[in-house]
């Protein structure tokens, strides 16, 4: 490793410091206006699909407290997070009343509150995609490895640095970390479409060419040719085409893969691209929760490339019109 | 010292980024961390490092953030000539009174090898071959991972990529359109699929018509043509117009070119099928077989020399010979490969 990389490395550690410091920053600023009610951070979370942050505060607030303070607490706005509830935990009912929202603050009033001691206040917040890439690292295998018609990928998740929430960093909860694995498809409608299909296709495609050149001769020898071809060839190339995507669709992709724990699937899509017509891959998403208790999480996604192979063939077969059964005399 | 969890990642390309962890139990104490990497393999980034030193090939790191943790990512940045390297690297955990810990890791890095095994001494050329099977080669795919290939075919002078055929069959069937000036003649089609998307398709292909690249073998005097009458604001309407009215020939040609593009697993032909253009004075083909894996590194190409004896009544008449490629494959699977390692270092022991 040279120095220009240990450099770069501890440069990427800085910029995820500087990410870090916002937050950092906004949960000082959170601390500061909460000071009167010892506030205790119960939960850290965040929320790496939606990008949310959540943060849960326990406060204790007796009456002589309520009675004492005069000022009603504030918490600016700019700190990105918003109260989203307020629950009295003696009496277990909702007390978000005791906050407004005025003019770029959230304002807090413990005298609206009942004669209760402790409450839970759970504030969101937005984070973003840069922070969350300097927070944890997703891989995933680029290539498969093929045993017993199963293609398999290797999976791998970490928490990369942690520092910056030090201070909330045992009740940290990163949720759903996601990685699109992605599953190579191309090669399997290749092998599924029928042989006829792609020569009724070729034929299409040269009665096409002859028309458009206005070769007559040309144009008469492929249609008598178009006529002979087998009936259960006749598809039309744009339900063909539909038919490719609905088989790539998460919907029906999700009966083929697997993955060990602690991972769980996500959401499945075709990725698409404009320059070609018919997706190459199916991205599938992967999710597991870091934490304190563990930083890391590896494993396997499976696909099971042989019943998914049997099983498009058989829809496609299903969707060809079918041969005419001669009538018995 | 016991362990939570360890990890380092089964198998990788070259360039492909290799996560390793430990996770071990708190009570375990030690003064300082070495992390020691062979020759070729760099350390991309550390995760849960606060402090590091580096001497030689040998990182020391002195603090990590929450102290029973360390994660790292390794990657091999040069193509290797091997289908299959093993890389150790080393972690070494000091105490105070100078014991060490060791780890090691071992990175197994591989890559797709292609071989030509065959290809014809000579082709004659004769007014009743069939063209359809003249030329035919056989490749072999060893080692692991996906290619994508790029043919360039040469009959003589320059190198030439053949242009995706899907485009070519486009322009090809636009300006013998406008040739027989029957822009309306044609009748709608009716397609039912992502209007959106093909709308899309249909801007990308005027795109890379205005910026000029255009199929070669399409002929200069049409091309010169076609344009001028594409770059004249009055006709982009119909241009447009000409476009969408081939939709339908595009679909049939995206699908045709999607069934032949992917011969056999693990193989992309990034042009479809490869053809060749037999021309007058021909005397041979020279095909030069480029690949890259799935991380777009780029191996070294296979140069293909076929000698042609033309016995042509007409040589002038141009034509295209397909290419066919026979595929043969013998493939590593790294799972057993790493099983194989395993039973190895037993019988060492």
């Amino acid at each position: 490793m040279s120095n220009t990389r240990v450099e770069k490395a501890l440069m990427r550690a800085s910029d995820a410091l500087k990410t870090g410091v916002t937050i950092a920053k906004q949960l000082d600023d959170i601390s500061k206006g909460l000071r009167p009610f010892r506030p205790e951070v119960k939960s850290f979370r965040i929320d790496y699909i939606e990008k949310t942050s959540e943060v849960k505060y326990l406060l204790l607030i007796p009456s002589g407290v309520r009675r004492t303070i005069k000022r009603k607490a504030e918490i600016p706005a700019i700190s990105g997070f918003r109260v989203y509830e307020m629950w009295d935990l003696d009496t277990l009912e909702r007390v978000d009343s005791s906050w407004s929202s005025e003019g770029g603050k959230w304002v807090f009033d413990p005298k609206k509150l009942p004669n209760s001691e402790r409450y839970a206040l759970t504030l969101k917040g937005k984070i973003s995609t840069d922070f969350l890439n300097q927070l944890v690292s997703v891989k995933a295998a680029e290539n498969p490895c093929r045993e017993k018609g199963i293609d398999k990928y290797w999976i791998h998740s970490a928490l990369k640095d942690v520092s910056i929430l030090e201070r909330i960093w045992d009740e940290l909860n990163v949720e759903r970390v996601n990685m699109d694995v992605k599953v190579g498809v191309e090669r399997f409608f290749a092998s599924a479409i029928p042989s006829a299909v792609k020569q009724r296709l070729e034929t299409t495609r040269e009665l096409l060419g002859a028309i458009a050149s206005g070769d007559r001769n040309r144009e008469q020898r492929l249609k008598m040719k178009y006529k002979t071809l087998q009936r259960i060839a006749r598809i039309s190339p744009a339900a063909l085409y539909d038919l490719i995507l609905k088989l790539v669709s998460g919907d029906f992709f999700v009966d083929f893969v697997g993955v060990d724990e602690p991972f769980m699937i996500g959401n499945i899509e075709p990725s698409k691209k404009l320059d070609v017509m018919i997706p190459k891959k199916v991205k599938v998403g992967v999710q597991t929760n870091l934490n304190f208790k563990m930083p890391v999480a590896k494993g396997n996604m499976k696909f099971e490339r042989k019943n998914y192979i049997d099983s498009i063939t058989d829809k496609i077969n299903e969707f060809l019109p079918k041969k005419r059964r001669r009538k018995r005399s | 010292m016991k362990l939570i969890s360890e990890y380092i990642a089964p198998w990788a390309l070259s360039n492909e980024e290799i996560p390793i962890h430990l996770v071990w139990d708190p009570s375990f104490e030690y003064k300082s961390i070495q992390v020691e990497t062979p020759e070729g393999i760099t350390v991309k980034d550390f995760f849960n490092v606060d402090s590091i030193e580096k001497r030689g090939s040998r990182l020391t790191i002195n603090a990590l953030k929450t102290p029973n943790y360390l994660g790292f990512l390794v990657s091999s940045q040069k193509v290797h000539q091997k289908p299959h390297i093993r890389k150790e690297i080393k972690v070494q955990f000091i105490s105070s009174d100078n014991e060490k810990h060791s780890h090691s890791f071992v990175a197994n890095i591989y890559r797709p090898f292609l071989t030509l095994i065959e290809k014809p001494k000579k082709v004659i050329l004769s007014d009743d071959s069939n063209l359809r099977n003249l030329v035919s080669i056989s490749l072999k795919l060893q080692g692991f991972g996906r290619i994508r290939t790029r043919f360039e075919i040469s009959t003589g002078g320059e190198f030439r990529t053949r242009a995706e055929p899907l485009y070519r069959e486009v322009v090809r069937r636009m300006i013998s359109s406008l040739k027989l000036d029957e822009t309306s003649s044609e009748e709608k089609k009716d397609i039912e699929i992502d209007a959106i998307r093909l709308q899309a398709i249909a801007k990308e292909f005027i795109g890379k018509m205005k910026k000029g690249e255009f199929p070669l073998d399409v002929g200069k005097e049409d091309l010169k043509d076609f344009q001028r009458w594409m770059s004249d604001e009055k006709n982009q309407t119909q241009l447009a117009d000409l476009v969408s009215r081939h939709l339908e020939s595009i679909l049939i040609d995206s699908l045709l070119f999607y069934l032949e593009k992917y011969p056999t697993d693990d193989v992309e032909l990034a042009q479809g099928k490869p053809v060749t253009l037999i021309e007058r004075a021909t005397r041979g083909i020279r095909i030069k077989i480029h690949y890259w894996d799935s991380l777009e590194n780029e191996y070294e190409p296979i140069d293909v020399l076929i000698p042609i004896e033309d016995n042509r009544a007409d040589k002038k008449t141009r034509i295209e010979i397909p290419i066919n490629i026979r595929w043969k494959k013998e493939l590593i699977n790294p799972l057993a490969e790493a099983s194989k390692c395993q039973t190895q270092e037993l019988k060492r022991h």
